[in-house]
């Protein structure tokens, strides 16, 4: 249940619903859920302990929204905020923002856009009124935002000095081509270049708008202006979009990221002696019943020194330093992923010895004795990632973006503790998709030919610069 | 946003906490701002381990870290790397707990488990349920007391420590520059050779090294542990001097290590990799983080290089727009080290006009002072990321544990946020004629290789 906020101290306070202390031993803490005068929802955590704050604004919709050909555009328009505002260029905003130590970040992810503001306490009140003022009245001079493009194309160009990041960067191109999601949220090459300044501040409204917005405020319990100003200054954005009707997101195809089954896709990088792999195919979102399942699976598999990929491939066969393995659960769509590399010789041997633990796995190679480690560890380690109030809200607000509903964080030992053997090899006949995995090797290509050869695995070679 | 170099400023300071043996206080009020509220009690047991428990019931977590005496700057040249290596053996196993078994028991708690090498020290921890303290401590000092080398785990690991160096440094140009420019810097210290060692020295290292390296510096008296979390101390305590008090130890001597001989000239070296774009890499030869300028050496990189609001980011970047990036670092180490000054270049820009305008900077502080704001600015960010580092009972046990293992005096870290308060635009300036003048640098540039240009 939401009430409106009413503007002032007294009222507010009036208007709260303590909803965290519904629930007795809650992992969550106590907060407060609000509503805004223009109906934006706004939880918020009270700290007394630690004199820090942060808020996080979350705008749905992020770069599958981007226009045609224009990928990068969300990036390119929510990023302006820092440029400039009325009577405040990019440097003094920097200044103001150092005086008090405060930070303003902007992330626009996917499928939504967040905007940050932390600090102390005591300078909250600096911090905030800049970011407001920042998110109301964007000035979106020239020089910064051109800075910014230039800067960003030539990172784009330099991808391939990090292969890494490049493999990643690819897999997610390949398999999630014919989505919304294929291109990357900072754009590809070919469309930044086109992407002007005028369109980019047209483009603002539609990602920055309070009918698709929420909120949280953490901190602040004695300094409860920090809650007061959020309030008001969300009430106080403009809104020209609001009522329009948020598009569906864009179909991608792009014929080039096409693989042909049972082939590597090879990206040349010279000059390197580690050929980093990236395998792994399209998953499920974050909010299904298999849910745990995939979960303990994941764990059986990587995340830890005694799961199977890294006592097999790296501690038995010496194949690598480093191999992990995980779902990555979004709101509408998600991917299973094996990161790891090997020097260029044995290339071909990890990625044998991979799938075929993989396959096994698949097939129902799964002790129960296998199940309950793993579920023990998740068990065991949940509550290790939350030292603090702050990262507790954290993941209860992502929770909530991810359509879970607000008593998640407590049904997680449940969730885990009801998987089985059987249920787990249920659900990994329904989402472990082996037979739709994508193999991506970036290496020197001179140097993994043989190896690749030598376990006749056959490859395909493109170019970086296709997938940038 | 707040950038790195804070991590190394809050990393010195290790505030905020009274401690004696076997006494417990509370922190003394910071007049300018927040301070943790913890009881420290700090024991050292007959065999030399000095252990610091920090209470924090907040959260029913413990975190648990065994710092020894030891990193790369113990070792010889040939046998480079052989303290990283060492720091995987100690993961093989005893006879009560196998290398898995190792794993097993505390994973299957939940917990988390790591370990780290750096120049000087070596560190390993455990992050659990607080109800497996005991668990803990039993295991570490176990392998403590009874680790079990053998060829053949060493051959393994071996194998997957040049995997590691593969990764991290022989496929990344980045480290690949950094290892020339400590090359450069130190021809005749170990601080000239990278902490993970070299490839043709890992091939060789023995054994028997191995074990001489275990029995030489895996002693509890090289040794600090500090347990944070919930826990009660005086239960604790009897668990530490039940599972560690049966091993026999000694005190080790402080190492004694010459300073590398300043050339006196500024030294240059110019690299090529298959990389799009150039980078550029400067250090500055500063002392130990014994020496009182240290903390002025790391105000200043901030003030100049380290926020969106600093001299170099507005002019290099912003301004003249003759850099992609710029940073500085004062990293300090037991020993002498660099004052480093990295920026990151445009494809087909030249560094050259982006470095002249770093030392003109670095000019200009030496004569004019950095305005009150400026100050201000980074005492603020200082004030900040201290509350922020002290969220969380691993925040809190690591500045602990860098404060008794490097200083051995918590009462003089104590004063050391103070020290940062009372600093004066004076203090910068002076630092900055002292140590950041041309025949006291070396610099190494990486250019791209035309041959073989990266992408390709």
């Amino acid at each position: 249940m939401m009430r409106s906020s009413a503007g002032t101290i007294g009222l507010l306070l009036a208007a709260v619903v303590l909803a965290g202390l519904a629930a007795p031993k809650s992992l969550v803490p106590a907060y407060e859920l609000l509503k805004t005068r223009n109906g934006v929802p706004v939880y918020f955590f009270p700290s007394s302990n630690i004199p820090l704050f942060e808020v996080h604004l979350n705008f749905e919709g992020g770069s599958d929204l981007d226009p045609p050909n224009l990928s990068g555009m969300g990036t390119f328009s929510a990023n302006a905020i820092r440029h400039g505002i009325a009577g405040m260029n990019e440097d003094e905003i920097s200044r103001k923002l150092d005086d008090v130590a405060g930070g303003i970040e902007i992330n626009v992810g996917e499928e939504d856009t967040e905007i940050s503001s932390f600090g102390l306490n005591e300078h909250s009140t600096a911090i905030n009124a800049l970011l407001f003022e920042e998110l109301a009245h964007p000035t979106f001079p020239s020089g910064p935002f051109e800075r910014l493009k230039t800067n960003h194309i030539d990172s784009i160009d330099q991808l391939p000095d990090s292969p890494g990041t490049l493999a990643t960067h690819v897999l997610d191109s390949v398999i999630f081509n014919g989505t919304a999601k294929v291109r990357p949220g900072t754009g590809l090459r070919r469309d930044v270049v086109r992407i002007r300044r005028e369109a980019a501040r047209l483009y603002y409204p539609r990602l920055v708008r309070t009918d698709h917005l929420k909120a949280i405020v953490i901190g602040g319990k004695d300094h409860r202006e920090v809650l007061e100003q959020v309030l008001r200054g969300i009430e106080s954005l403009p809104c020209s979009a609001c009522g329009l009707k948020i598009p569906a997101p864009r179909i991608w195809n792009f014929p080039a990221y096409q693989v042909p089954m049972g082939k590597v896709l090879l990206i040349p990088r010279t000059g390197i002696s580690e050929a980093h792999i990236r395998m792994g195919f399209r998953g499920p979102r974050r909010n299904i019943p298999e849910y745990y399942d995939l979960r303990v699976a994941e764990t059986i598999l990587s995340g830890h020194f005694a799961s199977r990929l890294n006592l097999v491939i790296r501690e038995k066969l010496g194949l690598t330093y480093n191999i992990g393995a995980n779902f990555n659960f979004g709101s509408t769509t998600g991917s299973f992923v094996v990161s790891t590399s090997t020097r260029n010789e044995k290339v071909g041997e990890l990625i044998v010895q991979v799938n075929k633990l993989l396959g096994a796995f698949l097939n129902g190679e799964i002790l129960d004795q296998d199940v309950q480690i793993a579920k023990d560890y998740l068990a065991g380690s949940f509550p290790l990632g939350f030292q603090n109030m702050y990262v507790i809200a954290d993941s209860f607000f992502n929770g909530l973006l991810n359509g879970l509903a607000p008593t998640f964080l407590d049904e997680f030992q449940g969730g885990v503790a009801a998987v089985t053997t059987v249920s787990l090899r249920a659900a990994l006949k329904k989402y472990f998709l082996l037979s739709q995995m994508k193999t991506i090797v970036v290496a020197d290509q001179a140097g993994v030919g043989a190896a690749l050869g030598k376990e006749k695995i056959g490859f395909v070679v493109r170019k970086a610069q296709d997938f940038l | 946003m707040l950038k790195m170099p804070w991590l190394a400023v809050v990393s010195l300071l290790v505030i905020g906490f009274a401690s004696l043996t076997g006494c417990a206080h509370a922190i003394k009020p910071e007049q300018r701002g927040w301070r943790p509220q913890f009881k420290v009690h700090r024991d050292v047991f007959a065999n030399g381990l000095t252990v610091l428990f920090v209470e924090d019931h907040s959260t029913p977590v413990v975190s648990y870290a065994s710092w020894f005496k030891v990193g790369s700057a113990w070792e010889k040249p040939g046998a480079t790397g052989i303290a990283h290596l060492f720091e995987h053996m100690m993961f093989k196993g005893t006879p009560r707990y196998s290398a898995k078994g190792f794993f097993e028991a505390l994973e299957s708690k939940g917990a988390v488990v790591n370990a780290f090498t750096q120049r000087d020290a070596t560190v390993y921890y455990e992050v659990i349920a607080s109800k497996y303290l005991e668990l803990v401590i039993d295991m570490e000092s176990d392998r403590l007391a009874h680790l079990v080398l053998s060829q053949a785990d060493l051959d393994s690991e071996r194998q997957v420590v040049k995997e590691e160096r593969r990764l991290r440094v022989d496929s990344n140009f980045g480290a690949q520059h950094m290892e020339q420019l400590q090359k450069l810097a130190f021809p005749t210290h170990p601080y000239g050779w990278p902490v993970i060692g070299y490839q043709e020295d890992l091939d060789r290292l023995s054994l028997d090294e191995c074990r001489d390296f275990f029995h030489s510096y895996y002693q509890p008296g090289n040794a600090v542990v500090t347990i944070a979390g919930d826990f009660d101390y005086e239960q604790a305590k009897r668990w530490v001097g039940k599972y560690y008090g049966p091993i026999e130890g000694q005190q080790l001597p402080e190492l004694e290590l010459k300073a590398e001989k300043k050339p006196g000239i500024e030294k240059r070296l110019e690299i090529t990799r298959p990389v799009k774009a150039e980078s550029l890499l400067i250090g500055y030869y500063v002392p130990s983080m014994y020496n009182s300028d240290t903390e002025k050496l790391s105000m200043l990189a901030w003030a100049l290089f380290g926020m969106n609001s600093s001299r170099a980011t507005q002019r290099l970047i912003h301004e003249k727009q003759l850099a992609l990036g710029v940073s500085a670092d004062a990293a300090f180490e037991r020993f002498p080290y660099l004052f480093l000054v990295s920026a990151d270049f445009k494809t087909g820009q030249a560094s050259g006009p982006a470095e002249d305008e770093i030392y003109k900077i670095i000019e200009d502080a030496k004569i004019n002072l950095l305005s009150e704001a400026e100050l201000s600015r980074v005492k603020n960010g200082l004030i900040y990321a201290t509350v922020n580092e002290g969220k969380s009972p691993v925040g809190i046990a690591s500045w602990l544990a860098s404060g008794e293992f490097y200083w051995h005096d918590l009462e003089k870290i104590y004063s050391k946020l103070d020290v940062f308060y009372a600093m004066t635009p004076e203090d910068l300036r002076d630092v900055a004629r002292r140590y950041l003048n041309k025949d006291n640098r070396v610099v190494v540039l990486m250019k791209p290789d035309e041959k073989k240009e990266s992408g390709k």
